[in-house]
């Protein structure tokens, strides 16, 4: 009891000592510029220089990598733009909440890498379009698919950085084994061929068709496997969306396919995860953007099975032309950056040829389609059949994602994954599935989009 | 013979009421011993559920991925793979930022019982008009999920400059709730005869929280450091919100920037977390005994 | 008391003389620097929260582009299936975490009670989980829930029993989250029941076995009333907590398999960060806030009524 008044005195001077650290430690976020800079080797001239902020949400191996990017940028370009570049590590899941939030705070960055739609961006006043003679270039480099993506109210707002679509990916020599010697020409065959190749051995069972059933992909290849089935999701008047269809026989017919598959039992679902099924070795083919082969295989610890991989686009249906759905990243300038020359200036440097070292590190690092036209070829790391079989084949094919131009697209993919995810776990049927689907699609669409006008 | 009889059946009687007595002595000891083995039973099964995810924990972090989802289950790595830790405090930055944790949380912990015993004393012990209300209205606070008041927190701390600081990470939460909550529950049992005779004795109400309620409070400061400082220890997002800086980064986010989208580093996060979590256990050990005394007494007069 | 006692003397004081008014006011003195941090930190950001539930604001925009809508947002709250969903998902479990975890603690408590070896140990043991991060043990107990290769099903399964679909089965999802959550909360439970059943005078219970009350008689007679703190306190600051689970189902179901897990607090995330609604995300707030008031002032009501008072 005697000790107390000494303790009291010592926690009061813990606090103390703590909350006058916490009070006179500077914002760190003013040296670390200085810092990186002077590891890059030329500290004296970038300390003159502005200070630019850009947000990337890698973290781990991936984010030293993108880091060494930006080091590069701080001694070899920076010096002579008088600019140095920091970047905020900002994860997926918290990229919305931290950019309203710094937005209010007047401590937003000054360029984004992010995924967020253009549509929304641009809309809320986020970002700033290109200027002009940038917007002429992007339009006469990129790919088409990728220049809708960027464009809104004839504008074009961001550098597109990559291209995301699916891919069917599958084990050639599992294939070989099975005695098959060509690709199913079309989806009817591919659904055949996975109950033929699904098998059981050594204990294991070996999948014949994977499925990400369980969150964002689910959702987000639906427009496209609508398209494969001759439908379509949406339909616009100018750039505006004015009916949303699922209750249809086309789209019946997609998510019947993808149904059809579990009831085959040719499929993992509920039983083990897709990256899973994978990385253990026991898929044989699957769907899913290429992103996913080169990190999660190559660099996880399956390099077997990724230099095992055959990858084209998925097959449409029976007489239906081939089509890919493509969505993806952008890089963007914040509206409200007191450095919009500076932002330009680097945000050229990181896309433009020949040098395009940002379309280098999405593609080679992250491993996703290029958006500039005239990416030099072989891609370094990736391998033949992601290239030939692959890259090569899905370009000229591509159609952007029609849900970017949806101002609805979040609530309406949350619909949609919740629907899928019912319809693969056996929960429910297909046609009363999209039935109540489609009422749920009406509402949304009707309130976030219902009062837009050209 | 009616008197032989009865001469020779009290012995028996009597044989018979010892033996009966032995036999209840042995049933009960029989009773006593079975319910022992099942309350052991019992409770050693629990002890067996309880430690296996954390045993689980430590085992996968000596693994690698294929290991982890191996079939048929393998419980201990074929090669103990020491060097996911060495892996982990290099990937983590692990003494920079558990240097962090531990200002910001030890400073947090501190400033919380002072805050909440002072928060306890003013709302259980002294009275005064409108207490109460007063007292819901901090209470009703609990009631709303934190998130939803993150980003007013965030514009508040990044115009006062705090992005960035261990100020940022301090200042929101120098006191609590649940913290005065607790403490006010604790008070009550606090006899008034104490107060009533120092306050007699000329003891200014500052008087009475220095020199009675701070040193009685004692069992309850080690139940609120424990709860504050595992709190305050595991807080993720606000991290997240304002440090953008990895020099400033805390455990939590170090942990989390181990799992990102491309390569799952699950191994190196439960390293990360074994790592994490030995400070907590230390003060748990050193505080257990007041804790118990702590609640002990808060509980029971309420 | 106090005041009543001395009211006819107030007529001669001043005000500030007397003793009820000093008493008043040191109590708001000791109160002032509570309640202007709280201003600062709490009741502000609160407020400033709640006023954007009667606008439509995309958190994007410039907050002047926000659109007055009054009370629009309650209206449709009140026919949201989606929302009034997810109260059902968060009712389940708030009833099954609060009567499995404290009564299993509860019961945990009794048994240990009696014993007098290893009480350190055995309660360190049951504290560790509470200890451990809860984003580290979402991860690890998804992995363990993996329906081929996880730890219980492959443990369930040298026993021979089928493998369970953990958190992938619609009808099984949310209770395989309030076991990991009772998991991790038991040893909490634990250490508050035990500590108040110690404290607990002996002579009660030898009292009782004297009048031969048999053990059931003694646990509802005695042990339970004079516990009766002890379990207000735990239950309602659960039922608070429960009401409002969000960090265990963000990481290991995202509200899944088909909207089994969304809870409101979840939905109310998604609602505020993923649809960008955030009038609309505070109105769900704060019908949550109303439901968990009004249950926590009927948890204390129904406590106090016959309550302790009666056995001192």
């Amino acid at each position: 009891m005697k000790l107390s008044r000494r303790e009291m005195l010592k926690a009061l001077g813990i606090t103390g000592v703590g909350l006058t650290l916490a009070a006179c430690t500077p914002a760190p976020a003013s040296e670390a510029p200085a810092a990186s800079s002077s590891e890059g080797g030329e500290a004296a001239p970038a300390a003159a220089g502005t200070e630019l902020t850009i947000w990337f949400h890698w973290g781990g191996a991936t984010g030293e990598r993108a880091q060494e990017l930006i080091d590069t940028y701080n001694s070899e370009q920076g010096p002579d733009d008088g600019v140095s570049v920091t970047i905020e590590t900002v994860p997926g899941g918290e990229y919305r909440q931290k950019m309203t939030a710094s937005r209010m705070a007047g401590t937003a960055p000054d360029v984004y890498h992010t995924s967020i739609p253009i549509l929304e961006l641009a809309t809320n006043e986020v970002i700033r379009e290109l200027p002009d003679e940038e917007q002429a270039y992007v339009r006469e480099h990129y790919l088409d698919s990728t220049i809708e993506r960027m464009s809104f109210q004839g504008k074009v707002w961001g550098y597109p950085t990559e291209h995301q679509a699916p891919a069917l990916i599958y084990r050639r020599s599992m294939l070989e084994a099975a005695g098959v010697t060509e690709i199913p020409a079309s989806a009817q065959e591919i659904r055949a061929l996975a109950k033929e190749l699904t098998h059981e051995a050594d204990g294991q069972k070996y999948y014949g068709f994977t499925q990400w059933y369980d969150n964002y992909p689910a959702s987000f290849h639906f427009p496209g496997i609508i398209w494969r089935f001759g439908g379509e999701m949406y339909e616009f008047e100018g750039d505006i969306p004015r009916k949303i269809m699922v209750d249809t026989p086309e789209c019946a017919a997609a998510l019947g396919w993808w149904r059809g598959m579990v009831d085959d039992g040719s499929t993992q679902v509920g039983d083990l995860g897709f990256t899973e099924a994978w990385q253990q070795g026991l898929a044989i083919m699957g769907e899913i953007e290429p992103w996913f082969p080169f990190i999660n295989l190559r660099d996880g610890g399956a390099e077997d099975v990724y230099e095992d991989l055959g990858v084209v686009y998925v097959r449409p249906a029976e007489s239906i032309s081939p089509v890919v759905q493509s969505g993806g990243w952008e890089l963007v300038a914040e509206r409200n950056s007191e450095h919009p020359a500076e932002s330009d200036t680097f945000m050229q440097w990181m896309m433009h040829e020949p040098g395009m070292p940002f379309s280098h590190f999405i593609v080679e690092i992250i491993g996703s389609l290029p958006a500039p036209l005239n990416y030099p070829t072989p891609i370094p790391g990736w391998s033949e059949a992601m290239m030939d079989g692959y890259a090569a084949q899905t370009a000229p094919i591509t159609r952007m994602h029609p849900g970017l131009k949806v101002l609805g697209d979040g609530e309406i993919g949350t619909a949609i994954s919740e629907t899928v995810q019912a319809v693969m776990l056996q929960q429910d049927d297909v046609e009363p599935a999209l039935a109540s689907l489609q009422t749920t699609l009406d509402e949304i669409l009707e309130r976030t989009d219902g009062s837009r006008t050209a | 013979m009616s008197a032989s009889t009865t001469s020779t059946s009290t012995p028996l009687e009597s044989n018979s009421y010892k033996e009966q007595i032995v036999s209840v002595k042995r049933r009960r000891a029989l009773r006593w011993f079975s319910g022992q083995v099942t309350l052991w039973a019992i409770i050693l099964l629990g002890l067996l559920f309880m430690v296996t995810p954390g045993i689980w924990m430590v085992l996968a972090s000596f693994k690698n991925q294929a290991e982890i989802s191996a079939i048929p289950l393998r419980f201990f790595p074929e090669i103990w793979r020491v060097s996911n830790y060495p892996e982990a405090i290099d990937a983590m930055k692990f003494w920079r930022v558990f240097g962090n944790s531990l200002l910001i949380t030890v400073t947090i912990t501190v400033a919380n019982i002072l805050t909440c015993t002072w928060g306890g004393y003013t709302f259980g012990k002294l009275r005064w008009p409108g207490r109460d209300l007063v007292f819901m209205l901090l209470l009703s606070t609990m009631m709303i999920p934190g998130f939803l008041t993150l980003i007013p927190r965030y514009v508040l701390i990044a115009k006062a400059g705090l992005l960035n600081t261990y100020g940022g990470m301090i200042i929101p939460f120098l006191t609590g709730t649940f913290g005065i909550f607790l403490t006010k529950q604790f008070m009550l049992g606090i006899p008034d005869e104490l107060i009533d005779a120092a306050t007699v004795d000329g003891c200014s109400a500052l008087g009475v929280y220095g020199r009675i309620i701070l040193p009685l409070s004692k069992p309850i400061m080690a139940v609120l450091a424990i709860f504050v400082f595992d709190w305050a220890w595991d807080d993720l997002l606000w991290g997240i919100m304002i440090l953008t800086d990895r020099e400033m980064w805390t455990l939590p986010i170090a942990i989390a920037n181990l799992r990102v989208q491309e390569s799952n580093q699950f191994e190196l996060q439960m390293a990360g977390s074994t790592m994490a979590i030995i400070p907590v256990i230390i003060l748990f050990l050193i505080l257990q005994r007041h804790i118990v005394q702590g609640v002990a007494l808060s509980g029971l007069k309420g | 008391m106090a005041t009543a006692t001395l009211a006819p003397r107030t007529g001669t004081t001043p005000f500030w003389r007397r003793r009820s008014f000093r008493r008043g006011l040191t109590g708001w003195l000791f109160a002032a620097p509570i309640l202007i941090y709280f201003t600062i930190f709490v009741f502000g950001p609160i407020l400033a929260s709640l006023l954007m539930m009667f606008y439509d604001w995309n958190g994007f925009g410039p907050l002047s582009q926000a659109k007055f809508v009054g009370l629009s947002h309650v209206t449709e709250a009140f026919g949201d299936e989606k929302f009034l969903g997810s109260f059902r998902n968060t009712a389940t479990y708030a009833i099954v975490v609060v009567l499995c975890g404290v009564g299993v603690g509860l019961l945990l408590a009794l048994a240990l009670n009696g014993v007098t070896k290893l009480v350190g140990f055995v309660r360190s043991t049951y504290y560790l989980p509470v200890m451990l991060p809860m984003t580290a043990m979402s991860l690890l107990w998804g992995l363990m829930y993996q329906p081929r290769y996880g730890f219980i099903n492959q443990v369930l399964g040298m026993v021979g029993i089928p493998p369970v679909k953990w958190l992938i089965n619609p009808n099984i999802a949310l209770y395989s989250i309030c076991l990991m959550v009772i998991w991790k909360g038991l040893g909490w439970y634990m250490v508050i029941f035990l500590a108040g059943l110690k404290a607990i005078p002996e002579e009660f219970y030898e009292a009782a076995q004297m009048d031969g009350a048999t053990a059931w008689q003694r646990f509802w007679k005695i042990t339970l009333p004079l516990l009766k703190p002890t379990l207000l306190f735990v239950i309602v600051v659960t039922v608070i907590g429960s009401l409002q689970v969000f960090s265990p189902i963000f990481i290991m179901t995202q509200g899944g398999p088909a909207n089994a897990t969304n809870v409101v607090v979840y939905w109310v995330y998604l609602t505020a960060f993923q649809f960008m609604r955030f009038g609309y995300a505070t109105t769900l707030a704060v019908i949550l806030f109303v439901v968990i008031l009004v249950i926590t002032l009927i948890q204390l009501r129904l406590f106090r009524e016959g309550g302790l008072q009666s056995y001192y």
